[in-house]
Parts: C-alpha cells; structure tokens; sequence
C-alpha cells in the first residue's frame, strides 16, 4: 500500500479517472472526444513550460523566469522575425524563437554560475529583466496579425471529429511537437550521461563534482534545453491563441510550479520525471475543465488547485520523511557537509 | 554584558560590511537623480510619494526576511495581505465598523500563517513548497470572497489612514517604522527571537540544545502572517479598495528586497534596518527613474541589474577587499 501510494504518477492517474467518471455520471456528453481535446489543448503550453522547469528543478533550483523567457522569445520574434511565406513556412520562426529562448537560458546559468547565487534569486533578476527590456525596448502592444505561416498553421489540425453536442472540436497540430519535446526530454534524461548528470548534481552538486560530473557544464546545458523549450512554448502560445499578447503570462509561474510539484518533482532536486511534469499540468486542466459541469462556478479554480496542491504536498512530505529536508535557498555547491 | 549587547545591536542593525554597501548603494541612488535631476527627484512631493509607497513594501519584505532568518520562505505573504484586505473591505461595505474590520482583517491573516505554520513546523513541508500551495489557496479565497472584481466604497473614516500625516510624515510610514520595531526587538531581544536565529543557523543544534523548532516555526509564520495582514490593510487604504490580485509582482520585490539588505536566504541572520533601507531605496531608484521619464519597465530592469550586481559583490566582494588588503602588505 505504501508503494503504491509512494507512486505519485499513480495517484495523479487515479485522481484524473474519479474526477472524469464523477463529472460522466452527471453529464454521460463529458465522456467524449471534446473533453480530450479541450483538456490536451488547454494544457500543450502548460506542458512544455512544466517540462523545461521540471529539468531546472531536478538539477537543484527553483526557475522563475521560463514564462519572461517564453514570451519575449515569441514576441521578439513575431515582431522581427520573418513575416512572409517563406519555402519552409513556420520553421524559421520556430527556429527563432527556440534559438531566443535558448540564449536567455544561457545567460540565467551565467548568472547561476558567476554570482554562486542560488536559481531562484538568480531567476528572480533575469526575469524582471526580461520583462522589463520586453515592455520598454521591443514594445508593449498586443500583435494580432501574426506572420503568414503561423496564422495558418494554428488552424491545421490534427484530428477534427463532430462536436459532444453540436459543432466540431479539433486538436492543432502542434500537440505534435509538445509530443516529440517530451519524448526527447524523457530520452536525454533516461540515456544521456549529461542527462543522468543532471539528477546526480541536482541530488548533491558536491559528491557529484567529486564523481567527476562537471557541476557547471550540466546546468549550462540544463538552462540552455530549458530556456530553449521555453521560447518554443512562447511561440507555439502565440500560434494557438492567434496573437501576440505580452502579457498573456503575467504572474502565472506559480501555476506551472504547482503542476511541477503535483507531478511529483521534488523542489529540493535530483527527482523528477516527464511524466509526472505532464500529468500535473493535465490534472490541473481537468480540474479546471470539470468544474463547470460539476456546478462549480470556475472562480474557484484557483482555490481548489490550491487545495489540491496542499494534499498532494502533505501526502508526499508523509510518505518521504525519510528525505533530509534542505533549505530551500541552497547555494548551488553547499560548502559546509553534515557530519 | 556590554559585548553581548553591542552584538545584538549590530544584529539589528545588519552586518558591517553588506550593510555599509547597501548604505552606499542608497546614497549613490539619491545623489545620481539628485544630480540629474534635483527639481524633480528632490521636491518635496517626490519624497512624500516615496514616504507612501514605501510601507507596504517593506513592511512584505520583513515578513519576507523573517522567515528567511528561519531558513524558510513565504510565498503566499502578497496572498496573505490579498485576503486581509478583501475580508476588511467586505466588512466594511456590509456595514460593520471600521475597528471590527482591521480586527477581521488581522485575525484572518493570523489564521493564514498559523496554516503556513502548522504545514512547515508540524508537517515538514518544505517552506517554499508549503507557502506556495498556501498562496495558491489563500488568493483563490480571495478571488472568490470578492467575486473576482475590486471591492470598493470603503467608508472615509478607513481611507483616511493613508492621507493622515503626523508631524510632517505620512501615519502609514510610522506605521512602518513602529512594525519594523517591534520585529527588531523581537528577533534580537527576546527568547522567542533567539530560537528563531539558532533554529536558522543551524536547525540539527537548535533540536539538540532542546528547542521545539515546530514551536518556533509555527511562531515564526504566523508573525509573517500578520506582517502580511498589516500590509494588506495599507495597501487596501491607499488603493481605496481591495482585490485578490493586486501586487503579484510584490513576491519577487519582496526577495529582492530582503536579498539587498543582505539577509541570508540560508538562515540565521536578519537586519530590520537593512530592509527598511533597501525598501526606500527601491522605491527611491524608481521614483528616481520615473522622474527622468523613462518608461516604467526600465525600472524593472535596473531593479534585476542591481540584485545581480548585489549578488555578485556578496559573493565576490570579499575577494576582492583580500586583494586590496595583500596589495597593502606587499606595498
């Protein structure tokens, strides 16, 4: 019982099934196709932004600056980058935005490294910087006509089937590359000596350098990967929601952190999967997406993720006490070891 | 004891050095937009915005810092201070008295950092886990109390306290002063303040010198709890309303803030002075940009520049002073 209870993603799968049979019974309509769109649609941003910061969080720190990262990629880039039918259609603005997002990564993990500060503070500084260089020097303006490519591509869809109760429902053809990021995550994390690096130097960056892994090489690749999935979430945001709105993301990184932390990723490092960082954003979708049917005004969203989020935390800390609970600000490299 | 005593003054007062830098940071700060700018940033209505704005910034970032001394973190205080003002305002619309308001409004936010407490201390929740599942909760209450909009028609006897001034400066700044008081004397005078230091510093010592750290701690968050609801009844009295969502940006400012008057996010250590400091030094960098008319967002961007450069000096300024001081010998 404790195994299986100790196997958060189980859990999360579990929660997921009650709440879909729960919300069926009453409405026989929300078992269907339409739900799971809607829910995958709601949450293929939401995914990538949980998977790039699952990867910060496993190498041991707390990132907040993924959602400036994704939105001043996918701005900069939607005002100027390439803007006609070029022979490679939405490519190279994808390109750019991801190659944007990822020199903002490296510039948090220079932070990181040459001010020895811990992710969090360092992350706190780059993302107001982002912003702020966002607003005041690239514009402040809501885009809404996007590039040709773009503005065609948000309306190819993968899948169209007639709608639950009239209409047709349909999921883009982007979920596509949600898909193909994760799969690549999951792959550098589980067969990569970089990506076994990353759990060893997030778990303990001492006995990790000392087992020769490079301590800052692995969070520079970390921060690059991250901020490069972040610029790909910015863009791909910008193509679904058929505008370029810099503030579509203001003050939402506490969200992604709780999908993060539902999935089961621990804050403190060294533990985390794909998996879990995606199915705590679906969950969060589900929720959000069942509480209308369930007669639930959708105000109280925030609060029952909240709730929620206690649960599964209390659950976990009540199971995992046998984990050292460290100071959350942890240096990078702590210099003092516990005898 | 003299020593003794100079060495909880110094407590209070910040550490020699990060405290002289920060010092010097506050000075360059007004004597640069003083320079560029004296009609404006010296006025005396410039200084009577950065007396009111201030408050409610630094009175967050000593929450803030006070569960930093812990080791911890809060971040549902901006929550925490959401949800006070929303309970005061409803309160007051629904025709109860003023005093009854601050009273709900104060009560409310100790029952929040006592949750916030009972999840770290009790629990052994991680701080930052806890307070953001917390935080989570507490702005969805509010979102919810509210209705999702800005309660307004708060009554004049309530706004007034923001208009208030006595002798010359704002009642809300007292009010800052006299809080950011009581918490220095608490964290260097008394019992409860040395348990919350030794329970920072080092957590394994303060269990084996018989210390109830769930005590301390659940102590500790409702104290930042409370920090929060007074900031919370500011900023709903300036506003002259109240919502869940005003000042989101406040967590981050509020680290940041603690970080500049050199509190270590590791636990252990707290200067009140320093975070009164760096609050009206912040708020001084940007009154003192805005009064050059640049665009609000570069103020943003100069507050990340100097948590990057502060970060960097604490890390690399001792490096540096062990230069200067090898260059002396050998000279």
């Amino acid at each position: 019982m404790r195994r299986v209870l100790a196997n958060q993603e189980l859990l999360l799968i579990g929660l997921m099934a009650l709440l879909v049979l729960a919300v069926s019974l009453k409405f026989p309509d929300f078992f269907g196709l339409q739900t799971l769109f809607n829910v995958l649609t709601a949450s293929m941003v939401g995914i990538l932004f949980a998977v790039g910061v699952m990867l910060v969080v496993v190498s041991g720190g707390i990132d907040v600056s993924f959602l400036a990262v994704g939105i001043l990629s996918a701005y900069a880039t939607v005002k100027y980058g390439p803007q006609g039918d070029g022979p490679f259609g939405a490519l190279p603005v994808f390109a750019l935005s991801t190659a944007i997002g990822l020199g903002l990564g490296l510039v948090n993990a220079a932070v990181v490294i040459v001010a020895r500060t811990s992710v969090l503070i360092a992350t706190l500084a780059t993302s107001s910087i982002y912003l702020g260089t966002m607003f005041a020097f690239v514009g402040g303006e809501v885009i809404s006509t996007l590039p040709q490519p773009l503005q065609s591509l948000g309306s190819t869809h993968l899948f169209t089937a007639k709608g639950a109760v009239r209409g047709t429902t349909s999921l883009n053809i982007l979920i596509l590359v949600v898909l193909v990021v994760c799969v690549l995550v999951w792959a550098f994390l589980r067969f990569t000596i970089a990506g076994r690096s990353v759990f060893a130097v997030g778990g303990d960056a001492e006995a990790a350098s000392r087992a020769a892994i490079s301590v800052p090489r692995t969070r520079v690749l970390v921060f690059a990967i991250a901020g490069a999935v972040a610029g790909l979430a910015g863009i791909i945001s910008v193509t679904l929601s058929g505008r370029a709105d810099p503030t579509t993301f203001m003050g939402r990184e506490l969200d992604t952190l709780a999908a993060v932390v539902l999935g089961g990723v621990a804050i403190a490092g060294g533990k985390g999967t794909v998996r879990g960082a995606v199915l705590g954003v679906l969950l969060i979708s589900l929720v959000t997406a069942s509480l209308v049917p369930l007669g639930i005004p959708t105000i109280w969203q925030r609060a029952a993720v909240g709730a929620l989020l206690i649960a599964g935390i209390l659950l976990q800390t009540a199971i995992g006490r046998r984990q050292r609970i460290r100071p959350i600000l942890d240096a990078p490299a702590p210099e003092v070891t516990n005898a | 004891m003299p020593s003794e005593r100079f060495r909880t003054l110094l407590l209070t007062m910040g550490g020699r050095a990060s405290f002289i830098r920060l010092l010097v940071v506050a000075v360059a700060i007004v004597v640069v937009f003083g320079v560029l700018n004296p009609s404006v940033f010296l006025s005396g209505q410039n200084l009577q915005y950065v007396e009111l704005a201030s408050p409610e910034v630094a009175i967050l970032s000593l929450a803030m810092a006070l569960t930093m001394l812990t080791a911890g973190i809060d971040l549902s205080v901006v929550s925490i201070a959401n949800l006070s003002g929303v309970v005061a305002a409803l309160l007051m619309t629904n025709g109860q008295s003023t005093g009854l308001a601050l009273l709900g409004a104060v009560g409310t936010a100790l029952a929040c950092g006592a949750v916030n407490g009972l999840l770290v201390g009790y629990k052994h929740v991680p701080p930052i886990l806890a307070t953001l599942a917390t935080g989570q909760l507490f702005s969805g209450l509010a979102l919810v109390a509210s209705g999702g909009t800005v309660v307004k028609g708060l009554p004049e006897s309530f706004t007034r306290i923001a208009l208030v001034t006595v002798a010359g400066v704002p009642l809300i700044f007292w009010v800052m002063l006299i809080v950011a008081a009581i918490v220095g004397v608490v964290v260097a005078k008394t019992p409860l303040g040395f348990r919350m230091r030794l329970v920072g510093a080092n957590p394994t010592a303060a269990d084996f010198s018989g210390i109830r750290r769930a005590r301390v701690l659940l102590a500790t968050y409702v104290m930042s709890g409370a920090l929060g609801g007074v900031a919370g009844l500011i900023i709903s009295a300036r506003a002259g309303g109240a919502n869940s969502d005003y000042g989101a940006s406040y967590v981050l400012l509020a680290v940041v803030i603690a970080v500049l008057a050199g509190v270590d996010p590791e636990g252990g250590y707290l200067t009140v002075a320093g975070v009164v400091i760096a609050a009206i030094a912040m708020q001084l960098l940007g009154a003192g940009l805005l009064s050059l008319s640049v665009s609000s967002h570069v103020v943003n961007i100069c507050q990340g520049l100097l948590l990057v450069t502060m970060v960097l000096l604490n890390t690399w300024g001792t490096a540096l002073s062990g230069l200067f001081a090898r260059r002396r010998v050998t000279a």
